[in-house]
């Protein structure tokens, strides 16, 4: 994770709710499987950057909000490494995969960042989605017609009122009258 | 020459059946004219007449139904099936799938899943599962029961690994409801399977049963859908325990005598049964029905009406009554059962509409009259026990006169009270004989008697069952008319969802559904008696079902009870006397698709927003979408009322609007780990 850039922003972030920014994104870390203690110093030191970089560029209105969404677009550019080409689909179900725990010594690797492209984490990634529908194969179902007796009959007498009231020419023709 | 003559037999089947239900009811109904036609008919008498007539054509056609499937199970036990050894699947024509395609709406997903893995599991155990696919077809809306759905879906698919055979997918509108589902599965990937069987969320089915299924729809190309009649089991309460007893022991019977008329037009069930895909998408798209509910809008029992649909076309329907290994749940008590007639009970009576419909096979149409008629009896019922009332009143006010005209000896009045007891006695044996049949049967087989306890205790049981069962009709009599006069009325009665699982009915419970039978009863019982009292002695069976239907409601919901007369071997059915394979491959997948431990109820939705771990899983199953600015507005609004109003401030619809979209998701997941405390402490994994 390139550091130079964001040293003079460092002072934004860390000014007193740092500490309490920290405070969460350790628990935070902790939910998503990170639990060793260098690791989350690591991680955290790696949010703190990117938290910084972002109080740069705009004011900040949560800390711990963005310190949420940077771990999360950390772990997001991580899996994209990984998968070298993905949709958002597959980065999904990455994603999936590593949180669940399917993937032993993710957060290791998540810190070491990918490796060469002989020791990508994508055919375990990959394998690990799973394909919830197969792919389509559509039929036509048109809609049935159910004629209805008492539908037709109210039909026909209508249609008989009508012809006798609205056109009574029609009904008889006049006489010398084509009908 | 003896071959081809019963070759042609088939061709008698329905007009046999119709003779013997038209003659019997002729005969019952000269008797009942003969006997009320005292000088003259009365306009009350004529009533009574013309809905005896009705509710006679009613019971002699079930009479004659099972009847006739006595007869067939008897020819079919004297001359056992060449048992022959049947080709797998695939050597059949060319490689082919079938979807086993499970429709669900806010069920509970272990049982779903325990249901479908034991199904699954069965197959597997035949060694032809390769050509089946399972599909869960889920119209949940309940977020909680969502993403408890797709925990599930992920674990077994999982479990059962490449080629994926195990497929989710839950709609964005659950339009047209079930019927819906299915069409839209059909619509989006009815191309790639020849046969889809359908199940219900409580139906379990045995492998070879659904590779014999397959097997069927192979032979015979013209064939479009095959049920297989469901048994009751797994319900452990008394009142459950007599209906799977009764469906087990009498429901064969019956479902021989419906496959020996209705032959190649039979009907569908709406599951356990298979179909041909493809002639289903061309002529099974339901329309609306012209004007507003009760009777018009969508279609709610589809299942009739596709069965019809594909009659008309040709193709034929055919109802396996010799197939085994299907199975389904019961509601466990009187009141969930009725609660279950409450849904049933609209979409039957709105079939009344198709019965003179343009183009439908004569015995669809009489599919359609005996839906109708499985509600509308109870009040026909209701309305004659009323009109036999108000004549036994009038004719207590008549007083005889014995000499009149230029008569010097005294004329007695003429009494038909044999005519009346000859009415009355072909009523209950037309009632009853139906059960003294299925113990004959038995009695002929008694390897199978043995399943059921023995002769001798089932003879017991189905003594025991026609006791409560006489109890119980009024009390259903009474449900049906209401829900009848509710729909017909317009208005809603208001049942909750079903409850599938065993649990048992409470004092308060059964009070607030059976106090107005209590009233009923006490106060007709006391107005009988006082203005009627020749009648009382006559409705007291009426009577009694209704007096006692909050304590007969309560004691037949105990599952000690039932569970006692399991132990003395009382209604005792075959799949309890030696539990099915598959039943067996059910205990132990619920156990498999249980919730950890600790695990609180309703908070799978909190899971999906909090958790990461399960937050990710389920925005994996989103479909990935761009989001457009109205959605964009509705989802804050979503979260600014989240913020304001708390978690327990928004709908269920609400809940399951936020965790629709990965968008919205994505924020809400990082704004309640923003929040003043953090949701997770300790991380929940």
């Amino acid at each position: 994770m390139p550091t130079s850039h964001v040293d003079s922003d460092l002072a934004l972030v860390s000014a007193d709710w740092w500490p309490p920014t920290a405070a969460r994104l350790t628990v935070y870390l902790a939910a998503l499987g990170v639990t060793d203690a260098a690791e989350v110093a690591q991680l955290t030191e790696q949010v703190r950057q990117q938290v910084a970089s972002r109080a740069a560029a705009a004011p900040l209105e949560d800390t711990i909000e963005a310190a949420i969404e940077a771990t999360l677009a950390l772990l997001d550019a991580w899996l994209l490494t990984e998968l070298g080409e993905a949709d958002p689909n597959a980065l999904a179900a990455a994603r999936a995969a590593v949180l669940s725990g399917e993937v032993p010594g993710w957060t290791q690797r998540w810190l070491d960042g990918a490796a060469a492209e002989s020791d990508t984490l994508a055919p375990q990634l990959r394998a690990l989605q799973l394909t919830a529908v197969p792919p389509l194969a559509p039929l036509p179902m048109p809609t049935s017609t159910i004629d209805l007796c008492c539908q037709r009959a109210r039909r026909q007498f209508s249609g008989a009122i009508c012809r006798w009231f609205c056109q009574p020419d029609a009904r008889v023709p006049a006489p010398g009258e084509s009908a | 020459m003896s071959r081809h003559f019963f070759g042609l037999g088939r061709y008698f089947h329905r007009p046999i059946f119709f003779l013997l239900t038209m003659l019997t009811t002729l005969g019952a109904m000269s008797l009942l004219s003969a006997a009320i036609q005292d000088g003259g008919i009365t306009p009350l008498e004529l009533a009574l007449l013309i809905l005896y007539a009705i509710l006679m054509l009613w019971i002699t056609a079930s009479f004659w139904t099972a009847a006739l499937g006595f007869v067939r199970i008897l020819r079919r036990q004297r001359q056992p099936a060449v048992s022959k050894t049947a080709p797998l699947l695939n050597d059949l024509n060319e490689p082919f799938r079938t979807a086993i395609v499970m429709p669900v709406y806010n069920e509970d997903p272990e049982r779903v899943f325990a249901g479908l893995r034991a199904t699954y599991q069965s197959l597997v155990e035949t060694g032809q599962a390769d050509s089946f696919e399972v599909f869960v077809l889920s119209d949940t809306r309940d977020p909680d029961v969502w993403v408890q759905e797709e925990m599930q879906w992920r674990r077994w698919a999982r479990e059962v690994g490449e080629p994926a055979r195990i497929f989710y997918r839950n709609r964005v509108e659950n339009t047209a409801r079930k019927s819906g589902n299915l069409a839209e599965f059909c619509r989006n990937w009815g191309g790639r399977y020849r046969y889809m069987i359908v199940l219900d969320a409580d139906s379990i089915m045995a492998g070879e049963t659904l590779v014999e299924m397959v097997r069927r729809m192979e032979a015979d190309p013209r064939l479009a859908l095959v049920q297989v009649p469901p048994v009751p089991v797994n319900r452990s309460s008394l009142f459950a325990r007599m209906l799977q007893f009764a469906g087990s022991l009498y429901g064969s019977m019956f479902a021989a005598g419906l496959s020996y008329w209705q032959q190649n037009t039979a009907n569908f069930w709406g599951h356990n049964a298979i179909i041909r895909v493809r002639p289903f998408t061309e002529h099974c798209g339901l329309p609306q029905l012209p004007g507003n509910e009760p009777f018009g809008g969508e279609i709610l029992s589809h299942d009739f009406v596709e069965a019809a649909l594909l009659a008309r076309a040709g193709w034929k329907v055919q109802l396996a009554d010799d197939l085994g290994g299907s199975y389904e749940e019961i509601p466990p008590t009187l009141i969930d059962y009725a609660k279950r007639d409450r849904r049933w009970c609209q979409g039957n009576l709105q079939h009344s509409r198709l019965v003179l419909a343009r183009g439908f096979k004569g015995a669809s149409r009489i599919h359609f009259i005996m839906g109708v008629m499985s509600y509308l009896a109870s009040p026909l019922w209701l309305l004659f026990l009323i009109a036999t009332g108000i004549e036994a009143y009038f004719h207590s006010l008549t007083v005889p006169v014995y000499f009149f005209g230029d008569n010097v000896l005294p004329v007695w009045p003429q009494s038909y009270a044999v005519e009346m007891a000859t009415v009355l006695w072909v009523t209950l044996t037309l009632l009853f004989l139906p059960k003294v049949l299925s113990l004959v049967l038995l009695a002929f087989d008694p390897a199978l008697a043995r399943r059921f306890g023995g002769l001798p205790k089932a003879a017991l049981s189905v003594l025991i069952e026609s006791f409560f069962s006489v109890l119980l009709a009024p009390v259903l009599m009474l449900f049906q008319s209401k829900f009848v006069a509710a729909i017909l009325l317009r208005t809603t009665v208001g049942w909750p969802t079903q409850e599938r699982g065993d649990h048992q009915t409470g004092f308060a419970e059964a009070v607030g559904a059976h106090s107005v039978h209590t009233l009923v009863a006490v106060v007709t019982g006391t107005a009988t008696y006082l203005y009627v009292p020749d009648f009382f002695w006559w409705f007291t069976p009426v009577l009694a079902g209704l007096a006692l239907s909050i304590p007969v409601s309560m004691l037949t919901s105990r599952i000690a009870l039932g569970q006692w007369a399991r132990r003395l071997g009382l209604f005792l059915t075959p799949e309890e006397s030696a539990e099915p394979r598959v039943l067996a491959l059910l205990e132990q997948q619920l156990q498999q698709t249980a919730a950890p431990a600790g695990a609180a109820s309703g908070d799978f939705w909190l899971r999906a927003v909090v958790n990461p771990c399960t937050y990710a899983l389920h925005a994996a199953q989103l479909p990935d979408e761009a989001p457009s600015r109205r959605r964009r507005h509705a989802l804050e609004g979503l979260i600014f009322k989240l913020q304001d109003a708390g978690l327990n401030g928004l709908s269920t619809r609400e809940k399951r609007a936020l965790i629709s979209h990965r968008d919205g998701l994505a924020e809400l997941h990082t704004l309640l780990w923003a929040g003043a405390k953090p949701p997770l402490q300790p991380p929940a994994r």
